[in-house]
């Protein structure tokens, strides 16, 4: 049995109005768990079901093969770490930290020690007697980690941790979490809706959409081999286009479109016959002039350059095509051979190299 | 640099016009003649030895005191749980109870004072004095109650429940996290509540009686006879009693800092 087992699990705020239903989710010992989806999916509802601040409507929560469904929050030994911070604002950084431990009756040297400790893990030693609100964004969030550690809890709970920092300073926390995480082996549950943070944190990513697991797996899998099409557009999967599956040998589906015949990847359910969306992402398509010659087993499309973006390291072209509008990427390093003579409006071939793109149902 | 000019010159009319009638009164406190008269003549401090001397004053005075104290406490024990419960949780008839307890603000409060005489006193027979203390709590619920909501809105529920995940008992949140951090707005519905229970007249006016009248309404009484400075001089001793309420709470509870 799993450290953590949550077995069809339904959770909603009033009678009748779920936000998570039929939930079923086991977490191994030491493991970091991602709950990653849009905002209203389930993922942070299921974290609060977990931390015990909302109740299970149905189905049950096993934490080290005990049951926890009528486990009050504040005997559950779970650690949360909040995307607001939530420091105690009239408390000390030492007394935030030292909070839960004096619950536990931890007194004296020992206390100050664990503090310590805690706070030194997280490198905020010397900043004991600030207030909450003498620190940076980047501080506070660390001090609640310390705070949530120091109890040495069974479950560690983040709540989209870096959501209210700026970009380089949710990187470096990033690294430091997944440190302290590794460090101290503790059991880790992290909901966001930042897919590189999922996949850069995580043992195992779970994807949610309106209530319900879209698809459970690695970082590599599910960002290599999304199971669906919402999957798909959530990890960069930009572009689609409609086909129709005439054919399907072993894992390639051979899908016909107005613009010739495209071997795909196969996404969940896709049959012989299905109708389909093909998903690819910007970085997979080569791009050439069209009078150029174009390499053999790809999938050839013809279009024009609607816009062209330049972002430093990429060069992003909008393309329009009889299949629709796509987006394609392209190395800026890469530009001197083949992309020199590509501008706005110019004629442009675009190339699928074969079973780089997924067919998915619709 | 050049000094802006236009907003002094509002400034220092908005303090004519705050601070002039008191200045009045105060001035006027000191004449000598019988009658209440601007600018005074001559200078005594008689009109002071009279408002002490009259019976009527020193009872009614301590008996303000007596029911804005009681009224206020038993308006933050009412509302500042109410305002905490109507926040955090949702329960049947919330929205009810929260209309409820900021109704007596929009009714006239000579209504309230007439029904509280009516239903209260009329039905009861509760003897003058806790009819006063219960009429006046029902005043200044809306004020606690509103008053707590605010710094409660303040404080976001994150706090609480992180709080609760580091092993903290419901009570023990409340009085280790919410507590300190709605202080200042329990200080200040403290204050308000005080000054608007000592002060009042209209609720007072339908729960008072022979022997049991407070301050305002004994100086109300006074007036239909006498038009001489007491009245003035006896303004003075409690504007100086208000300010000074003001000032020991401010020294002793730091209270500045819920006006911020």
């Amino acid at each position: 049995m799993a450290f953590l087992e949550l077995t069809d699990a339904a959770i909603g705020y009033q009678k009748g109005t779920l936000v998570v239903d039929g939930l079923n989710l086991s977490v191994q010992e030491g493991e970091l768990v991602s709950f990653l989806g849009p905002s209203g999916c389930g993922k942070t509802t299921t974290l609060r079901a977990i931390a015990g601040f909302v109740q299970l409507q149905r189905g049950n929560l096993n934490i080290a093969s005990k049951t926890y469904n009528d486990v009050p929050a504040n005997k559950r030994n779970i650690g949360v770490v909040f995307q607001s911070y939530a420091l105690f604002p009239h408390l000390s950084v030492f007394d935030n930290t030292a909070f839960g431990l004096r619950l536990r009756k931890v007194r004296g040297p020992d206390l100050r020690r664990r503090v310590a400790d805690a706070l030194e893990m997280v490198g905020l030693s010397g900043f004991e007697t600030r207030l909450p609100a003498q620190l940076s964004g980047g501080q506070q969030q660390r001090v609640a980690m310390a705070r949530a550690v120091v109890i040495e809890p069974q479950l560690l709970l983040l709540d989209e941790p870096l959501s209210n920092l700026d970009a380089k300073l949710r990187i470096e926390l990033r690294t430091q979490l997944q440190r302290l995480q590794k460090r101290l082996g503790v059991t880790s549950i992290y909901v966001t809706h930042d897919q590189t943070e999922a996949l850069a944190l995580s043992d195992r990513i779970v994807v949610m959409n309106a209530g319900k697991i879209e698809q459970l797996g690695s970082p590599e899998d599910i960002y290599q081999q999304p199971a669906t099409l919402f999957v798909a557009q959530f990890m960069g999967f930009a572009n689609q286009f409609n086909g129709h599956v005439s054919e399907i040998v072993g894992d390639t589906a051979y899908v016909d479109t107005p613009q010739g015949t495209v071997q795909t990847r196969i996404g969940q359910d896709v049959t012989r016959g299905s109708d389909v969306t093909v998903a690819f992402r910007a970085s997979t398509a080569e791009l050439y002039p069209n009078d150029a010659d174009t390499p053999e087993d790809t999938f050839r499309i013809d279009g024009q350059v609607i816009l062209r973006t330049f972002e430093g390291e990429n060069i992003t072209y909008l393309i329009s095509t009889a299949l629709g509008e796509f987006e394609v990427s392209v190395s800026s390093d890469s530009v001197s051979s083949n992309h020199a003579h590509i501008h706005e409006r110019a004629a442009v071939r675009l190339c699928l190299p074969e079973k780089r793109c997924i067919a998915y149902v619709h | 640099m050049k000094e802006a000019r236009f907003p002094q010159i509002v400034l220092g009319l908005l303090m004519v016009f705050l601070l002039a009638p008191f200045l009045i009164i105060f001035i006027a406190s000191f004449g000598v003649n019988a009658s209440l008269q601007f600018p005074p003549q001559g200078f005594t401090v008689n009109w002071f030895r009279n408002v002490l001397d009259q019976p009527s004053f020193v009872s009614g005075f301590y008996l303000s005191v007596q029911v804005a104290a009681a009224s206020t406490l038993l308006a933050l024990v009412l509302g500042v749980p109410l305002a905490y419960a109507s926040s955090r949780y949702t329960f049947r008839g919330q929205r009810a109870i929260q209309v409820l307890a900021t109704l007596p603000v929009i009714v006239p409060e000579l209504v309230l004072g007439l029904a509280l005489l009516r239903y209260l006193i009329v039905a009861t027979d509760l003897p003058l004095r806790p009819s006063l203390m219960l009429g006046h709590t029902t005043l200044l619920i809306p004020y606690t109650v509103r008053i707590t909501l605010a710094s409660l809105s303040n404080l976001p529920y994150d706090i609480e429940q992180a709080a609760i995940s580091l092993g903290a008992s419901r009570l023990t949140t409340f009085f280790k996290i919410v507590v300190p951090n709605i202080r200042d707005g329990v200080l200040t519905s403290f204050v308000l509540a005080f000054i608007l229970s000592f002060n009042n007249v209209p609720v007072s006016l339908f729960l008072t009686g022979i022997g049991t009248a407070t301050l305002p309404i004994q100086m109300l009484l006074y007036m239909e006879y006498n038009f001489d400075p007491s009245i003035a001089a006896l303004s003075t001793l409690l504007i100086i009693f208000s300010s000074l309420v003001v000032l020991i709470t401010e020294r002793l509870l730091g209270i500045s800092r819920a006006f911020k």
